[in-house]
């Protein structure tokens, strides 16, 4: 079979859609015990936080998703994924699937799609009758776009 | 190459130099280390051969380089140790303790003779030590069947340094420089040899010759166009006495990874964290006056002690950036037709090697901005009754845990008139203040954008300004001033902690969350009613020493919820006339934290340069008191 070219991926759950982060970005995830809020920080930027004696941000995904904030629940995870050199904590309201997904299951994101969260996707994936949206890690945390966020905030 | 060209060659490689020296000096201790292995075991004939031959290649390295970048002196050296290896593979020489140790005197001398080139001067290696391998190759003992190698120096030989220049009369009589080493080899041993470029277009061969022929023979060769001089030898010196003068120097030094100190440094503040957690146990009932407490005191002494010594092996002297300056000064001069003389003092004093990093280029941007705007040209000098030739001044002077650099010139001082112009057009400074106060002019310099700089030249308007070494400053826990008097000159001071990563700082409590304040910014805490806060404008101010002493409000600055408490605490910092407080709720305590830097840009905001942890796992951010209370 062609699994060597499945690629494997991170399945997690913001405001009632289903993200994918494709697993070798990911370090690790936690439940959220400590976040210190940071002032005046990015609004999507929950706060810093501890991982392996680095300090890191914790960017909420609602947030950066342009959607409202929900208080964080026990299923709340922190998803710690490197990208560059960098190491940063995506706020997630909840995460715990592991799937392999082959390369004609996965689409390119089709122009059209609504809502913030389409400029950082790689791809949607069709796995059976599931909508997976696979994120571009890299253009999540990437701080060019911090701007732009700002400013199209609301919109959806 | 003209001479300018070759100047820059060298400034250019000589980095490059002194890092591929530091790893081939590396790799030869190790090589020297696996030979006094082998010789001691006595039966690693064959491995012998080639860890020799390995050392052989390292010196030759070292040779070479050392004689591309002009370190005649290191070159010298290794060459001769060179020989007196490639004497023990060729000829069978015993090889012995005395050897290994003189390669290991030879070695440190390398380094040393490169470690002082990188601080500005080079003792050469003595007469002596570079006679002891002669004496090496020359058995002592009964074998008395080898050849002498390499500047050994027999009874009733002398030594001679011969010079020839080829020329074409020369060449049309026949001598060129093989039929000159075929006379000298007739007339003893050549013991080394080596063209020298002294002017342009112009080559000299230099040989070593050991003879027993008289003064006569030798002169001979005059004749010819050679240049004889006789080397004075030292008097004999016998194999013994020479044995005990050895320095002994091997196992002074161990050379150790940076990272494996910063793992070290970690591992400490680790135990830092956690004696920290004991500490807020034992001191939470009885326990304190149990033997448990007494333990506890006495850890906390251990551990301050164990990191100071893991500090003090990162500390580096200062003099060796210092030195880097020179080559900065020497293109600026040619640059800016000006006239410099740098004086440096207190180059030995040490810091932590990560501050040294991170002062290298705002250092380098200090000189730059003395020589561009300070230093006035040698005519405006001459004009105002200067010595055409300026002089900038670094200093380095270590008081506490704290570092001093200073970075004086003598030139005209900071054109005030011109950065109030600047100022009031980029609306810095109102339009009837003036710019007397050296803190407020710094200030105005440091802002982002600011250039009093018309056109931008090479020096300046390279788009980082004064602000990126008070960022600096501020980022590492210092302090940047300035004090500037109209001609006379410019003093900027840099002042900055020893040592990075732990410190003592206060915990204070602001909207129920935790910050941390390094003490070595603070003054004093006060602790103020809420009554006694008068409000101007947008200012709230607080009697204090007869005077007003201006307050922000750390939950205001924030955008947390105000405490309705009638009292709180006034964390006060900054300099005699501009001072300035920050409002906490209250100052909680006192402790040794370890600084963890803030890296991601998601988390650089202001008035935040670090963050640390107090053994509970949740990051406490680190205040910059200074940043938030002024600007």
């Amino acid at each position: 079979m062609d699994n060597k070219q499945k690629r494997t991926f991170i399945l997690f759950e913001v405001a009632g859609s289903t993200y994918a982060a494709p697993s070798q970005a990911v370090q690790q995830m936690h439940m959220i015990e400590q976040i210190t809020p940071l002032p005046n920080a990015p609004e999507f930027v929950d706060g810093a936080v501890f991982v392996r004696g680095q300090v890191i941000p914790a960017m909420n995904l609602r947030l950066r998703f342009g959607f409202e904030r929900t208080a964080n629940t026990l299923r709340s995870r922190l998803i710690i994924v490197n990208s560059g050199n960098r190491t940063v904590a995506l706020v997630a309201d909840s995460a715990r699937e592991f799937l392999s997904i082959a390369p004609d299951e996965i689409q390119p994101p089709p122009a059209a799609i609504a809502g913030l969260s389409g400029s950082y996707l790689e791809g949607i994936a069709t796995v059976g009758d599931r909508i997976i949206l696979i994120i571009d890690i890299d253009k999540i945390i990437r701080t060019e776009s911090v701007a732009s966020i700002g400013e199209r905030h609301g919109e959806s | 190459m003209s001479a300018e060209q070759e100047l820059s060659f060298r400034s250019e490689f000589i980095d490059d130099y002194f890092a591929e020296c530091d790893e081939h000096l590396s790799a030869m201790r190790r090589q020297l280390l696996a030979l006094d292995g082998t010789r001691a075991s006595s039966n690693g004939a064959g491995s012998t051969a080639s860890v020799t031959e390995e050392l052989m290649r390292s010196l030759h390295s070292v040779k070479g380089l050392s004689a591309m970048v002009g370190i005649h002196e290191v070159e010298q050296l290794a060459h001769h140790m060179e020989e007196y290896l490639r004497g023990i593979t060729g000829d069978g020489l015993p090889f012995n303790e005395d050897g290994i140790d003189a390669l290991a005197a030879g070695i440190e001398a390398i380094e040393k003779m490169v470690e002082s080139r990188k601080a500005g001067s080079i003792t050469p290696a003595s007469e002596e030590m570079l006679q002891q391998f002669a004496r090496l190759s020359s058995p002592t003992g009964d074998s008395g069947n080898v050849q002498p190698a390499m500047l050994a120096v027999r009874p009733g030989e002398t030594l001679w340094d011969i010079q020839f220049s080829p020329n074409q009369e020369r060449a049309a009589l026949g001598i060129n420089v093989n039929s000159v080493r075929e006379r000298l080899c007739a007339l003893g041993d050549i013991l080394h040899a080596a063209p020298q470029i002294r002017e342009p277009g112009e080559i000299t061969f230099e040989f070593l010759v050991s003879s027993s022929r008289g003064d006569s023979e030798m002169r001979a060769l005059e004749s010819d166009g050679l240049h004889c001089t006789r080397r004075e030898t030292p008097a004999a010196l016998e194999g013994q006495e020479k044995k005990q003068e050895l320095p002994a120097a091997t196992g002074a030094f161990v050379r150790v990874e940076m990272s494996r100190i910063d793992d070290l440094m970690r591992m400490v503040g680790d135990l830092v964290i956690t004696r920290g957690r004991l500490d807020t146990v034992v001191s939470d009932g009885r326990l304190r006056e149990s033997p448990v407490g007494e333990i506890n005191l006495i850890l906390e002494r251990q551990l301050r002690e164990m990191r100071e010594s893991v500090t003090r092996m990162r500390l580096v002297p200062v003099g060796q950036i210092f030195e880097r300056m020179r080559f900065v000064i020497r293109s600026l001069e040619r640059e800016q037709r000006k006239k410099v003389r740098l004086e440096i003092s207190g180059g030995d004093t040490e810091i932590d090697k990560l501050v040294v990093e991170r002062i290298f280029d705002p250092l380098l941007h200090l000189i730059r901005n003395s020589i561009s705007h300070g230093v006035e040209s040698p005519a405006d000098r001459t004009a105002a009754g200067k010595n055409p030739e300026a002089v900038i001044t670094l200093t380095a002077k270590a008081a506490a845990d704290r570092v001093h650099i200073h970075i004086q010139d003598d030139g005209r001082g900071v054109d005030r008139s011109r950065v109030a112009a600047k100022a009031r057009t980029l609306n810095l400074l109102g339009p009837d203040e003036d710019l007397t106060d050296d803190a407020r002019l710094l200030n105005i310099l440091c802002s982002p954008g600011f250039s009093t700089r018309d056109k931008a030249d090479l020096t300046s308007g390279r788009g980082v300004g004064l602000g990126v070494v008070m960022t600096t400053a501020t980022q590492l826990g210092g302090d940047f001033r300035l004090h500037s008097v109209d001609g006379e000159g410019a003093r900027f001071e840099l002042e900055l902690p020893l040592t990075l990563m732990i410190a003592d700082a206060l915990i204070v409590n602001s909207a129920g969350q935790r910050f941390a304040i390094l003490q070595g910014g603070v003054n004093e805490i006060l602790r103020v009613e809420g009554q006694s806060v008068k409000a101007m404008e947008s200012n709230e101010l607080i009697p204090h020493r007869g005077g007003a002493l201006p307050i922000r409000r750390l939950s205001r600055l924030f955008g947390q919820a105000e405490s309705s408490a009638k009292s709180f605490h006034v964390v006060v910092c900054g300099n005699k006339g501009a001072s300035a407080g920050l409002a906490v709720d209250r100052v909680v305590g006192q402790r040794e934290i370890v600084i963890r830097p803030i890296t991601d840009p998601l988390l650089k905001v202001r008035g935040i340069t670090g963050a640390t942890e107090l053994g509970d796992g949740r990051p406490v951010l680190i205040l910059d008191v200074v940043e938030l209370t002024h600007g």
